[in-house]
């Protein structure tokens, strides 16, 4: 990658130790301290920063244009990122009634990732975010894609202003409006109605649906457009050989993201809905997280929950990384 | 139209039919068929007792049985919150008597219709009456009244050297329970088992936890009592003769170890001491100085939703489950002590229930949780003040409690 | 004359996302203002009590520990996710073969519902298999309450890393040569060239992480304990609403929260110097 700098003999060697000695010491943890089945994980985590040791050794007066630091740190990460995933793994597969003490989901049942779509409080509480939370990005996207035109075009007054503001509202803790929410559907008598919490629910999904629609368009390349308007495309033309190819598939994939994020916002959907047939999915799990007896529901909720975003993030995770990051 | 459009129109054909499909889904809460009753998890058996009654609805209703959280926080959010947003999703409840003063204020329960006043107040207890009046109208109904009493093998109570046919002091019960090697454990029903020991200590020693409606209420906890009860419960957690109100009391005195237990009598008939039985001997709740020891007691009652779409048919329910017959089951079956002293009284009681004098006494010197709106914040005012036990100082703690539950009255942070 | 009417139409295009960004926002903070004029219950009826909430909450002990420890969780959790996404993220842009599989793997425990990832770190030293593995014992809150914390960074350190990724992939790589040709030694790099080119990203991301963690709810929540007496600012809020039912109390909570969320952008903004975020 970066052809310039070169690890130098020395930095690979250190990093070489370094990986060793910490392979060398989680062994030793692993094998002293950790109970089994555990111990097997902490071994093979040991294993392979061992051998990253041994093999840095043996490349460290190369050309190869490897970082053995960064190889190290990208291990960290892996496990960083993977130990508590494999956790929630773990937790969603004990067995009912039991609590599970080891890492490794030894003995898995899968009945709860059943259980969730039985008749029950779960279920109904997805159906009422796919309700709430589908809504409210609905109607957001409806009116952020015009307003990020708008916020777009350096000739509407007061346009930073405006764009900061919604800013500001992303960043806002979004509890605070929980309560007010609450009050207002029950004085106009909406309390018990699951599609008015959607209307609550639109500050948690305009501002994220504006900032990232401003970000389409701006990577949008306009100098096509104008060069497609004056050609004298019409209406329908322009959105077919711009909108189309170079709009649609990124204002979808935002749809997704706000559907999501407006999804996960726990506290306006525990602080409007008075009963508990009411609740949004997190605040559903919010709840019978309380009761560790039932973190295997949880974890198998939130498994499910995870599976159609990573779906669509594997699919496009280029498209929406760029999105994101840039 | 192009491809990106079909696929747009397909997408927003699903997630219309989606939505409505799950607009429709809605809760079961709107059936108007069904009486709710809602009752505390872990409350008395009213599954039985819904069957038995049932009929008294009338042919059209059926009665269902909908468990609130154990926890007495999240109990008093949930009803708050659905009576306020859904009053006619609730039909009868099942209230600790401490709740109606807050929920009747608040227009929540409707008033027992003169017709059936008679029978459900006549011959009640005054302590469990006075916690159904709000301004004068009677919005519940008394149900159960339930005192601690003091549980003990007979066995350990002799080698404790201790005179059961006088009233026994706290002091004499924690060095007994001490040489022995025993504990002395007491029950935490639905989360209040705290605040009931610290206001029966306050009791005992002669004051009052709470005086006064109001926000500007009297708090007692600031004096001489309060001192009193607070060296009682540094003591207790001092000599490690128990950990204090706790959900496994029960369990635990059934245990090896288990000396004395303070409980009502619903821990007779708990599953776990069932074989123990007939070694079981109870009296009255310790005393603290030389008077009478005051037991904490807790009222249940039955209340109707102001909300209830069949308001009539559910006070004749009410009247079924208040009748003497089926109370005196409830008594049976469960320890439970009845509002009406009538019923304890009664031969087949008496001779079923082998401590029915020993509760009778009880109740007439018992007082239950004080008549206020604020019940909720005083109570957590006071647990946060006095837990963990082994934190409590008598200088410190009657001190911060009592500026805990003043300013839980006036509705601040302590 | 007609670039005004455009520009007047254009933010004609603006009013809709406008209105319902007042109609959800300004309105309910509105009414949360007027509500903290009150002592308000749904039971216990309402009063106006003009400022007394205010001046009571100034004045409370209680409330100041609260933000003080929502402000300690939030530096610790921010300073420790730009640590590691800075390590990270530079590791990751070394080891370019992993980037597409990796760009996946570092967001989900992000796109994770925060309620499982709390649960699931909470059950973790609960019995879990932190317990197990170093004899934890019995967790009190205060160990959950580090764990949630934890956990918290776990949740917001794949989105630093990744930033951190993508920003060095954009710094030019004739740049960095020149400065190598230049004799520049790897500090001089870093300071220099690096840093400045990754600066407004992070400085963005490190903003939003701020307010982000400052607004955590859920966590708190699950290890709530009636004996515990660390309490977060929205903790203590949410109790005070939800729990001891004292509206107009929570609701001057509230309006404090958000002008504390609004004092800490104004410190974090200029002090990272972000521009990216805007």
């Amino acid at each position: 990658m970066n052809v310039a700098s070169h690890p130098s003999i020395r930095s690979r060697l250190a990093a070489s130790v370094v990986a060793f000695l910490l392979g060398f010491a989680m062994a030793n943890v692993g094998l002293i301290v950790v109970p089994r089945p555990d111990t097997w994980l902490w071994l093979a985590a040991a294993i392979v920063l061992m051998v990253t040791g041994v093999v840095g050794v043996l490349v460290a007066d190369t050309r190869r244009d490897v970082s053995l630091w960064a190889v190290l740190g990208v291990e960290l990460l892996t496990l960083f990122t993977l130990a508590p995933l494999l956790w929630v793994l773990s937790t969603a597969t004990v067995a009912e009634g039991s609590r599970r003490t080891t890492l490794w989901p030894g003995d898995a049942t899968w009945s709860a990732f059943g259980e969730v779509w039985d008749a029950g409080p779960v279920r109904t509480a997805m159906g009422t975010s796919l309700l709430v939370a589908g809504l409210a990005t609905v109607v957001a996207m409806l009116v952020a894609a015009p307003a990020a035109h708008a916020l777009m075009h350096r000739d509407a007054p007061g346009r930073r202003w405006w764009y900061v503001a919604f800013v500001a509202a992303l960043v806002l803790p979004t509890f605070v409006l929980g309560a007010p929410a609450a009050a207002q559907l029950l004085a106009l008598d909406l309390a018990t109605s699951r599609l008015a919490m959607a209307v609550p629910t639109l500050a948690v999904a305009l501002p994220i649906a504006v900032w990232l629609t401003v970000r389409v368009l701006r990577r949008a390349p306009w100098s096509l457009y104008d060069a497609v308007r004056a050609d004298g495309a019409s209406v329908g033309q322009r959105l077919r050989h711009f909108a189309v190819p170079h709009l649609a598939l990124d204002l979808g994939l935002v749809t997704i993201l706000v559907f999501f994020w407006t999804s996960a916002d726990v506290a306006l959907g525990a602080a409007m809905a008075p009963t508990d047939d009411q609740r949004t999915l997190p605040a559903t799990l919010l709840a019978l997280g309380a009761d560790p007896e039932s973190s295997r529901l949880v974890a198998a909720a939130g498994l499910w929950w995870l599976l159609p975003l990573v779906l669509v993030a594997t699919v496009f995770s280029r498209r929406l990384v760029s999105l994101l990051g840039r | 139209m192009s491809r990106g459009g079909r696929v747009a129109r397909t997408a927003l054909t699903t997630v219309a039919l989606v939505l409505v499909a799950s607009a429709c889904g809605s809760s079961s809460s709107d059936d108007p068929s069904v009486v709710r009753w809602y009752v505390a998890a872990g409350d008395v058996g009213s599954t039985a007792l819904a069957e038995t009654c049932e009929p008294s609805l009338g042919e059209d209703l059926s009665l269902e049985v909908v468990e609130l959280p154990a926890d007495p926080d999240a109990l008093h959010t949930t009803l708050v919150r659905r009576l306020d947003a859904d009053p006619s999703s609730v039909d009868l409840m099942t209230l600790d008597g401490a709740l109606v003063p807050e929920l009747g204020t608040a227009g929540f329960l409707a008033p027992v219709p003169s017709a059936a006043r008679t029978a459900l107040a006549d011959g009640v207890l005054p302590q469990a009456l006075e916690q159904t009046v709000v301004d004068d109208r009677m919005v519940a109904a008394p149900w159960l009244f339930d005192p601690q009493l003091l549980w003990f093998r007979n066995v350990t109570a002799e080698r404790a050297g201790l005179d059961v046919t006088k009233p026994i002091a706290w002091a004499d019960l924690i060095s007994g329970a001490r040489r022995l090697g025993v504990s002395v454990q007491m029950t935490d029903d639905l989360g209040s088992g705290l605040v009931d020991w610290v206001s029966a200590l306050v009791a005992s020693s002669g004051g009052t936890l709470l005086q006064g409606a109001g926000p500007d209420a009297k708090v007692g906890l600031g004096g001489a009592p309060g001192r009193q009860a607070a060296a009682l419960v540094q003591q207790v957690a001092e000599s490690g003769v128990g950990p204090g109100p706790d959900a496994a009391a029960v369990e635990a005195f059934a245990g090896i170890d288990g000396g004395f237990l303070l409980a009502p009598g619903t821990a007779y008939t708990d599953p776990s001491l069932t074989a123990l039985q007939p070694e079981l001997g109870v009296v009255q709740y310790p005393r603290v100085g030389e008077t009478e020891a005051v037991p904490p007691a807790r009222g249940t009652v039955l209340a109707v939703s102001a909300g209830s779409r069949h308001r009539s048919e559910v006070f004749d329910l009410v009247q079924c489950l208040a009748a003497d017959e089926t109370v005196a089951s409830i008594v049976l079956s469960t320890g439970h002590a009845p509002a009406r002293p009538a019923v304890l009284a009664d031969r087949s009681v008496r001779s079923a229930l082998p401590f029915a004098r020993t509760l009778a006494a009880a109740q007439k010197a018992a007082r239950p949780a004080p008549v206020t709106p604020y019940w909720t914040a005083v109570r957590r005012a006071v647990v946060d003040t006095w837990s963990p036990i082994s934190g409590v100082t008598t200088d410190r703690t009657p001190t911060d409690s009592q500026a805990a539950v003043r300013a839980a009255l006036r509705g601040e942070l302590p | 004359m007609t670039a005004r009417r455009s520009g007047l139409r254009r933010l004609g295009w603006l009013l809709p996302a406008v209105v319902v960004l007042v109609l959800v926002t300004v309105v309910p903070l509105g009414r949360v203002v007027w509500t903290s004029l009150h002592r308000s219950s749904p039971t216990t009826g309402s009063e106006l009590v003009g400022l007394d909430n205010y001046t009571h909450l100034v004045a409370s002990r209680e409330w100041w520990l609260a933000v003080a420890t929502s402000l300690v969780l939030v530096a610790g959790v921010v300073l420790v996710q730009l640590a590691l996404g800075l390590v990270f993220g530079a590791a990751l842009h070394r080891v370019g073969v992993v980037w597409p599989v990796a760009r996946v793997v570092v967001l989900v425990p992000l796109v994770l519902l925060s309620v499982v990832s709390v649960v699931t770190w909470r059950d973790a030293v609960n019995g879990g298999f932190l317990t197990s593995w170093f004899d934890l014992g019995e967790a009190g809150p205060f160990a959950q309450l580090v764990a949630v914390t934890v956990g918290e960074t776990w949740r917001g350190t794949g989105m630093v890393t990744a930033v951190v990724a993508l920003s060095l992939a954009q710094v030019t790589a004739s740049l960095s040569a020149s400065a190598v040709a230049d004799g520049a030694t790897g500090l001089q790099r870093w300071r220099r060239v690096v840093l400045p080119s990754i600066g407004p990203a992070v400085a963005g991301v490190a903003a939003f992480r701020v307010l982000d963690t400052y607004r955590v709810l859920d966590g708190p929540l699950l290890t709530d304990d009636p004996s515990a007496r660390l309490q977060t600012a929205p903790l203590l809020t949410w109790t005070t609403q939800f729990t001891a039912l004292e509206l107009g109390l929570g609701a001057a909570m509230s309006v404090l929260v958000v002008i504390g969320a609004a004092v800490l952008a104004a410190i974090v903004v200029p002090l990272f110097r972000v521009r990216r975020l805007l």
